[in-house]
């Protein structure tokens, strides 16, 4: 549905996408994942053809981006990351308004006005000015105003920012409810494991590149970061930790207050070479967690930053 | 969407805007209340009887005699002196026509003026006898202003150019740099040129009930008949504001800047326009006039309010046509530019 191929968009002496190539299939909700300034928003307009780029190309639906190509215009839909209302509209009127932008009957632009405010839980508010609603309930307005004309493709910019717990549940599910019903959804966030939960694949970008892309079992296998085991030992000895560093393919142990972090390489049976080293030495313990890496721990090894530096 | 239903929105979206209400709406009436309540004084209906001297068999005599507002004894020029300094009249009339006054001021120059008039008629061979105030028998093309009048044709005028400040708002809402709901806007299939259309029809029709109120107002509180041909009037007016969307639409076109900033542009040009065509009194016209006659011949606010003016108080419809013509073609230039523009548009930078 969405291809992009070695797209350069330079600002000046600043290049904002290097060479940036992303696929987007159907029916399914893509994590655009990346720190502050490394290109997602400016990936995003490219594809919305509001901003001109230097080099590559992008094609939606099959054919090339264009500011005049209503057609695919049509099929789009847009939430921004600021709120996009009006002060002085109402929720229905707002919903209304950016609904009329794409659809002129006025029956079935009611009919899907009634069905936005159900899908994102506005029903209370519908006469409410944005001023009466809370930060959540804005957004949660902000989003019908994009999907009211019931895009293929969505585009959902930081949906989440500054939202009470309540409204943003009401959001993730939303998103999976779109793609229930067919949509394909283009999700940017800094939170990793919101992302995590909702998304099929993610594509990390770096200073303009993408730099990873797949879903996470593609990710986890294709670095370097091994799996993590921690064990709480009931009964410890001081030559514990150098013992546990027999094991087979163990990296490194870390000792914390009353645990003990066991990094070993990955793909080698490692849980089960921990529990038999346990029992062949007596030992007992009353906690064990094997932890397969986070996204968060794909992002830092990618990248070699945190996803909020 | 409909056009109608756009219209609706966007005639909502800006009445329920407190600062445009009250810019639009509330500070012209404001404006005018203080230029009545400051000017009411200069008004002729409010002067006071002016006693002035004069030699019996002065040809002057007579005619100052028929003068409603002018009280005319006979006395020499040694009385005369006497009475200017203790101040019992104004000025004395020589039987040549010369004034002698004791003092400069509003009424000796209203008696000047007077004096200049019947020479001048005398000049056109009219006899003492068939003189007539109530008729103008000096055809001038640089007639004399009359202060007061001028300045509220100005606030109209200005008033009238306010859709400037509309439909420069609703083309930055379109642009996608300076704006998210212009994002949304552009990324949407929605036509530019109806959504262009339909905003110059909502700036159209609050720019004329703007003007409305305020010429509702005067018609209502200011005690002297301003607009004696109001269909014609109303004419000009509309086509000020229609003149006011285009340079909005212009305005708004104006690379990405600060909003604050964006906003101080309509006001320091409105205001800079209104002050060339004579807001401010009419000394500042007739200087640029003199010195820079072009500026004012661009200004489409001068033109608003000279129109105005010729129309009500000269009955003067030479140009009419020709003012109506330029006001709509400046919006016609504008919106052509603004669509092109607009149209297809992709940014460097949002």
């Amino acid at each position: 549905m969405i291809e992009m191929d070695k797209v350069v968009k330079r600002y000046k002496d600043v290049i904002a996408l290097d060479h940036f190539s992303f696929l987007a299939g159907q029916n399914e909700i893509i994590g655009l994942l990346g720190p502050n300034g490394c290109g997602k928003t400016t990936a995003i307009n490219c594809m919305l053809s509001l901003l001109k780029f230097d080099q590559g190309t992008i094609n939606i639906f099959g054919e090339p981006v264009n500011p005049n190509n209503n057609k695919t215009k049509r099929r789009i839909g847009i939430v921004p990351q600021e709120l996009a209302i009006f002060e002085k509209l109402n929720v229905v009127e707002n919903i209304d308004f950016y609904c009329g932008l794409y659809v002129n009957d006025r029956r079935k632009r009611k009919q899907l006005v009634d069905e936005a405010i159900d899908f994102v839980g506005l029903e209370k508010y519908r006469k409410f000015v944005p001023k009466q609603l809370s930060g959540g309930l804005k957004r949660r307005l902000n989003i019908a105003c994009g999907i009211a004309h019931k895009p293929d493709i969505l585009f959902l910019d930081e949906p989440t920012v500054a939202v009470d717990a309540q409204s943003r549940n009401f959001i993730l599910e939303g998103v999976k409810k779109m793609k229930a019903e067919g949509t394909t959804v283009i999700y940017t966030t800094h939170y990793l494991e919101e992302a995590e939960d909702l998304c099929d694949s993610f594509v990390i970008m770096d200073n303009g590149r993408n730099i990873a892309q797949g879903t996470l079992d593609d990710l986890q296998k294709s670095i370097s970061t091994t799996e993590s085991i921690t064990v709480k030992f009931i009964a410890e000895d001081s030559t514990l930790v150098n013992r546990l560093k027999e094991i087979p393919h163990v990296n490194q142990v870390i000792k914390t207050k009353d645990k003990y972090n066991i990094q070993f390489e990955k793909n080698h049976n490692n849980l089960s070479n921990l529990i038999r080293f346990i029992d062949e030495n007596s030992l007992t313990y009353s906690e064990i967690k094997s932890e397969q890496p986070s996204l968060s721990n794909i992002f830092l090894e990618l990248t070699g930053k945190e996803l909020r530096d | 969407m409909n056009f109608l239903r756009l219209i609706y929105y966007l005639l909502v979206i800006n009445f329920k805007d407190f600062g445009f209400i009250f810019w639009t709406i509330g500070y012209p009436l404001v404006l005018v209340t203080i230029f009545m309540a400051t000017t009411s004084n200069l008004a002729g209906d409010d002067l006071e009887e002016i006693k002035v001297g004069a030699t019996e068999d002065s040809e002057y005599f007579e005619a100052l005699k028929q003068v409603e507002f002018i009280t005319v004894n006979e006395m020499t020029v040694s009385e005369a002196r006497t009475s200017l300094s203790e101040e019992n009249i104004t000025g004395y009339i020589n039987k040549d026509g010369t004034l002698i006054v004791e003092e400069n001021g509003f009424e000796a120059s209203i008696l000047e003026s007077v004096i200049n008039q019947i020479q001048q008629t005398y000049t056109l061979g009219i006899p003492p006898e068939n003189f007539n105030f109530d008729v103008d028998f000096i055809e001038t093309n640089e007639m004399e202003t009359e202060p007061q009048v001028v300045m509220y044709y100005s606030t109209v005028a200005m008033i009238s150019l306010y859709t400037v400040f509309t439909s420069m708002e609703l083309i930055s809402s379109m642009r996608p740099n300076l704006s998210t709901m212009g994002a949304r806007f552009s990324a949407s299939p929605f036509s530019k040129t109806k959504y262009i259309l339909a905003s110059s029809i909502a700036g159209l029709f609050l720019g004329l009930l703007s003007n409305g109120l305020v010429i509702g107002y005067l018609m209502i509180f200011n005690d002297s008949v301003l607009f004696n041909h109001l269909p014609a009037t109303l004419g000009i007016i509309v086509a000020g504001n229609i003149a006011g969307l285009g340079l909005g639409f212009i305005i708004g076109l104006t690379p990405r800047v600060n909003i604050n900033v964006k906003s101080i542009v309509p006001v320091v040009f409105i205001v800079g326009l209104a002050f060339l065509a004579g807001l401010m009194g009419p000394g500042v016209r007739t200087v640029v006039n003199r010195e820079l006659p072009f500026i004012n011949q661009l200004n489409p606010l001068a033109h608003v309010t000279d129109t105005i003016y010729r129309v009500n108080l000269m009955d003067n419809f030479d140009s009419y046509w020709t003012t109506i013509a330029f006001l709509i073609g400046i919006t016609v230039v504008s919106f052509f530019i603004t669509l092109i523009a607009l149209r297809r548009k992709q940014y460097d930078h949002i």
